[in-house]
């Protein structure tokens, strides 16, 4: 279970980190792993795998990835801001209290924001990210802590922004993420 | 010869997830093994746990041990407008809480305006950008991706060597908002050899500089509203433009019983304080010449200053001969006894009075005659170096020349920068030809809308590639679409800037710089009555990382492109501290004040005891004297001597479209900030009840504005505070870029509704067009 | 003599630059789209070109006779040791009945805390470490003045000397410690 757990953190992860080549070139092994993994994902698996056949090469398909990441998360229509503290804090701003406390959760847990790609902490690969090496060290108990006083809130108000978005992939993802996380719970998975 | 497994070794040092990923990679051939190799890296065997990098390893520490709710004071400089006030910068936890003025700073005593207030709400915005971005799309479509730096530095400085073989350097414009970033962006310009390099204070104060400078041989001369006991304005409005320590002199002196005049067809703040004279538009040069009748026919000038100080002062009073009272009443719409009896409060109040030079100046093409002619009057009036009058600025080389002084004159040091190459050709708007008005046009500015005007007609030649820096011409430069069709055209744009403005939205590269409360910055001299040296440093750490301070953007892209001996600096701090070291401060001094100034010095006003003190040291005209007739501006433009000009009127059913400033916002700069964005989302146009009631027009309702060429939508505000044949709006809004979410198509954008008409000396004109309004 | 707090407001000297509506937000914390204090304008007031405008500065006027205080059922509401009216927010239940009792508009529920929330001097944050309200400090036409009007050497009791005070809806029997002088001002 943790294997799986991590393995679908961070799939979801290089989903929603800025778009980079090596994930844009095993999409297709995502694809599979969520449809293995979350049967209850097969439609969207369509339009997503639509999308990899559409751009087969991986440049067209990193730029059609920015595309939608850009205006989605960073800049321009902004559909769904990437970083909690905007949704929990008063003001909508960065760096609030929730990233702090998101910080402070890494670092009890022995990590910092690497050097490689920074990131803001409350940034939503980035959770997802810690989740992954969380499973994977075998870390449940903290893992479950985080997934309730982080993560899931954090899901409840920003996938249906990303959902709505229509942006595919992105969309996608976050509707397979959805299923995964927050409606899983109903099924005492 | 190192062996392969050598080479693995010493490169797994360096990035062993790359090394992995190339190994083992390849979309097909290992299926199912990306995720698990991001995971566990190679081979199932987990060297280290790593993911994507966004996270490493460390040892755990307790959650909250940072923070101590202690709160420290940086203190640095305000970038919410470009008049760098110092501040105090309260940081709890290594985040900025809260922004107040610097009390170590006189003149501003802690306070800071609304904008210097919301700076924490632009440093914490999420809509800033964040990292380096290059076009995929058509130019305004919104397609980017972020790249690396060194992707961003490498593409411009191909393309830009592109251009630089094809068209020469000249065909590659710079244009900046003017600010101490221009050292280092100016540096690119002069280092390709463009000699095409702008300031954006053609559409601001440029008019006055000319003037200034065609009568003293030096910009450098400010007014000293505090202990005034008369002003008047002439479309100045210091309580909505805000500057600082200005707008707190002007409440002084009202305080302390000054009379304010404003002269403004618009019914503003400053005007609600004082006498409003509601004038008639571009007809502000007939109401100054007629106060000069008026005054030589009462024979109440300064007859001694005008001989000690001035020459040409014979020509003016023939020119002003027959500018009378009731002449100016036709033209101007103000009674003649209005105009009689200012010029008499004016000359009584004198030398404590202040005819002011105005701010954003450029109303008419020959606005700096209008400067001019109010500086002849204040001349005239010897209101200059005593308190309550003009004065020059006292920087330390001025007070160098004064033996009683010199001891306060500390010298900033300068940063040595190898020769730059001499531009093969002359600027594309005339700036420093002799015989043709761009003569007068200053060299550090030119006229700023001549460059999308050369994109587009090649003339005198093509602009191929233009470089922006936190400028936004889009909006702030006139005719809006007019602009953009030029920005399309380009082979290159480059803009750097802290949100996706509407200029950065064609750009090919765009540059993320870092806010002004995350960075050092270029000592800057801010001498008034007094010297004054302000220091910005960063308060906090870069919010998003990836962004940067712009000393250091131009640094590494001048490497990049074989430029970087012309930023002979290390960092910052090493910077900083070479400009302070002659003059005996350190940047450790700077870093616990934010501002020095000399201390014990009192205003310095060199005629303040001695009216016939010689002012040889600070006039830089022939014989050092103050010139009302120039030989300078006679051989450029054949107007050594103000003449009227008569502008159209606007016809029946025509309002003449003016602009103006509100104090919560920076012209084309703060539309999205949050909390300002929050106070005045957007603007509407003023227009008289009047006139509103005849087209039908009510307070609030939808309304079309059109000057002919273009429309823009908006709302009205119905008020009696305007003429009934002008109609007026807030500058800065009706964005259109996308990336400012909160501000995006929200109100009216002026610049849209008026042509790109280029001055007599370079200045855009702000006030020559003429709109009709229906309703939507 | 105990101390008696009161904010001096000069009409006249307001520009309206909304920089003490900013410094209170973040002073205080307060959320998107809501304000313990603002200067709004009132006018252009007449008939072109014979117009006038002031701003008039919205606030809780601290009253000694404070409605808001007599109607909230749980004491939420309440005078501080000084006399001044606080609202101490663990103990509101969001009811609206301040809101709705406060004859100046004054109050508003917070986004954050749910709890009822106004303009307070700046007390806790600054005034009890010595400081001048924020709104005050920040003050660019020199309007705001705020201390003790029974002390005769502060800024409030030399103002209140020279010049003839008002407060809002004094027919109410309110007793703010908002003083408001319209000299100069045409209302």
């Amino acid at each position: 279970m943790n294997e799986k757990t991590a393995e679908l953190y961070l799939s979801f992860a290089g989903i929603f980190h800025r778009p980079h080549p090596e994930v844009a070139d095993n999409l297709e092994e995502l694809i599979e792993l969520w449809q293995e993994e979350i049967p209850e994902s097969k439609v969207y698996i369509k339009e997503m795998e639509d999308y990899c056949q559409e751009y087969p090469l991986v440049d067209n398909r990193l730029n059609a990835l920015w595309e939608h990441y850009i205006p989605l998360f960073e800049v321009g229509d902004i559909e769904a801001v990437p970083y909690a503290s905007v949704y929990f804090d008063d003001n909508g701003l960065v760096l609030g209290r929730e990233a702090e406390e998101v910080r402070g959760f890494y670092r009890s847990c022995g990590y910092e924001i690497g050097n490689e790609r920074q990131e803001l902490p409350d940034h939503l690969a980035v959770e997802l990210e810690f989740l992954a090496l969380l499973a994977s060290e075998g870390k449940i108990q903290q893992l479950l802590e985080f997934e309730e006083n982080h993560l899931k809130p954090f899901l409840r108000l920003v996938l249906p922004l990303i959902i709505k978005s229509k942006r595919p992939v992105y969309s996608n993802a976050a509707k397979i993420l959805e299923i995964w996380k927050l409606n899983s719970d109903r099924k005492g998975d | 010869m190192l062996t392969p497994v050598v080479i693995i070794l010493k490169i797994c040092e360096n990035n062993l997830k790359k090394l992995v990923i190339f190994l083992f990679g390849g979309k097909g051939v290992n299926r199912r093994q990306f995720i698990k190799r991001a995971l566990y890296g190679a081979g199932g065997t987990a060297v280290a746990i790593s993911g994507f990098g966004a996270l490493t390893k460390a040892a755990p520490k307790p959650a909250l041990a940072t923070a101590t709710n202690e709160e420290t004071t940086v203190f640095s400089s305000c970038e919410m407008c470009r008049n760098q006030c110092p501040v105090a910068v309260k940081v709890v936890d290594g985040k900025v809480s809260k922004i107040e003025g610097n009390p170590n700073d006189s003149g501003f005593g802690g306070v800071i305006c609304a904008r210097g207030n919301s700076g924490p709400s632009m440093l914490y915005d999420p809509q800033r950008l964040k990292k380096p971005m290059i076009r995929t799309g058509e130019r305004g479509s919104g397609k980017y991706k972020e790249v690396s730096w060194d992707e961003a530095y490498t593409y411009i400085a191909e393309k830009v060597k592109e251009l630089q073989q094809k068209y020469g350097g000249e065909s590659v414009a710079f244009a900046s908002r003017k600010g101490p970033h221009d050292w280092f962006f100016r540096a690119i310009g002069k280092g390709i050899g463009s000699p095409n390099i702008f300031s954006h204070e053609a559409t601001c104060p440029m008019t006055r500089s000319v003037a200034l400078h065609s009568m003293f041989g030096s910009e450098a001369i400010a007014a000293d509203y505090g202990n005034a006991k008369y002003i008047v304005s002439v479309g100045r409005n210091w309580l909505e433009g805000i500057h600082v320590a200005q707008t707190r002199s002007i409440m002084k002196a009202i305080d302390n019983g000054a009379k304010i005049v404003v002269l403004d067809p618009r019914f503003s703040v400053t005007a609600s304080k004082g006498e409003w004279i509601p004038i008639k538009g571009a007809t502000d040069l007939a109401f100054v010449m007629a106060m000069a009748n008026v005054i030589i026919a009462d024979g109440t000038y300064d007859k001694d200053f005008i001989e000690r100080y001035t020459s040409g002062f014979d020509k003016w009073q023939v020119e002003v001969k027959d500018k009378t009272p009731e002449w100016a009443e036709k033209e101007t719409g103000i009674p003649k006894d209005t105009i009689i009896r200012i010029a008499r409060e004016f000359v009584k109040h004198s030398p404590k009075a202040i005819l002011d030079f105005g701010w954003r100046t450029g109303i008419t093409p020959n606005d700096y005659q209008l400067r001019r002619a109010i500086m002849f009057v204040n001349m005239m009036m010897g209101n200059f170096e005593v308190p309550g009058g003009y004065y020059h600025k006292k920087y330390a080389a001025v007070l160098k020349k004064f033996p009683e002084m010199s001891s306060y004159a500390k010298t900033l040091g300068d940063i040595y920068q190898p020769a730059f190459p001499k531009p093969s050709t002359y600027r594309i708007d005339g700036t420093g030809i002799k015989g043709i008005p761009g003569q007068l046009i200053p060299e550090g500015d030119g006229a700023v809308s001549q460059i999308p005007e050369s994109i587009l007609t090649g003339q005198p030649y093509p602009i191929k590639g233009w470089f922006v820096h936190r400028f936004n011409p889009v909006i702030s430069v006139t005719e809006s679409d007019r602009i953009i069709e030029a920005l399309k055209k380009l082979d290159l744009l480059v803009v750097c800037d802290i949100y996706m403005t509407d200029t950065a939205m064609f750009a090919d590269v765009i540059l993320p710089e870092c806010s002004y409360l995350e960075r050092y910055d270029k000592v800057f001299d801010m001498s008034g009555k007094t010297p004054k040296y302000v220091l910005r440093q960063p308060a906090v750490e870069l919010v998003y990382p990836d962004t940067k301070p712009s000393w250091q953007i131009y640094k590494e892209l001048a490497v990049k492109m074989g430029l970087g001996h012309y930023f002979p600096y290390e960092d910052m701090e090493e910077f900083i501290s070479r400009q302070l070291a002659p003059a005996g401060l350190t940047l450790d001094y700077m870093k616990q004040k934010g501002v020095w100034t000399p201390e014990g010095m009192k205003p310095f006003y060199i005629r303040a005891n001695d009216h016939t003190a010689s002012l040889d040291d600070i006039v830089h005209r022939t014989d050092s004297k103050i010139e009302f007739y120039s030989e300078e501006v006679e051989e450029a433009t054949k107007q050594g001597i103000p003449k009227y000009e008569q502008y159209p009127q606007p016809q029946e059913g025509e309002f003449r479209f003016v602009q103006g400033k509100v104090a919560v916002h920076t012209n084309a700069g703060t539309a999205n900030v949050p909390v300002l964005n929050e106070l005045m989302p957007e603007n509407s146009l003023w227009i008289n009840q009047e006139s509103a009631n005849k087209l039908g027009i009510r307070e609030g309702e939808d309304i079309i504005i059109s000057n002919g060429k273009y429309e823009h939508k908006g709302k009205a505000k119905v008020t009696q505070g305007i003429r009934p044949d002008t109609v007026f709006c807030y500058h800065g809004f009706g964005r259109i870029s996308p990336g400012l979410k909160r501000a995006y198509g929200k109100g009216i954008n002026g610049n849209k509704l008026i042509n790109n008409v280029i001055g007599e000396v370079g200045n855009v004109c702000t006030s020559m067009s003429f709109v009709t309004v229906k309703k939507a | 003599m105990a101390k008696h707090y009161g904010m001096v407001i000069q009409i006249a000297k307001c520009i309206g630059c909304q920089a003490c509506t900013v410094a209170c937000k973040f002073q205080n914390k307060v959320p998107e789209g809501q304000y313990r204090t603002m200067s709004p304008a009132v006018g252009p007031i007449g008939t072109y070109p014979n117009v006038s405008m002031h701003f008039g500065k919205e606030a809780c006027q601290m009253c000694q006779n404070a409605l808001c205080v007599d109607v909230c059922p749980t004491k939420a509401s309440h005078y501080d040791e000084n006399g001044l009216v606080m609202v101490d927010a663990d103990k509101c239940v969001g009811c609206r009945y301040c809101l709705a009792a406060c004859p100046y508009d004054a109050r508003f529920i917070n986004k954050e805390t749910g709890a009822a929330d106004k303009y307070t001097f700046c007390f806790e944050e600054r005034l009890s470490k010595g400081l001048q309200p924020a709104c005050v400090s920040t003050c660019l036409g020199g309007s705001l003045s705020f201390g003790d009007v029974n002390d005769p050497n502060s800024d409030v009791a030399k103002i209140l000397g020279k010049s003839k005070a008002e407060f809002r809806l004094s027919e109410l029997g309110t007793k703010p410690r908002i003083y408001y002088i319209y000299d100069g001002v045409v209302k």
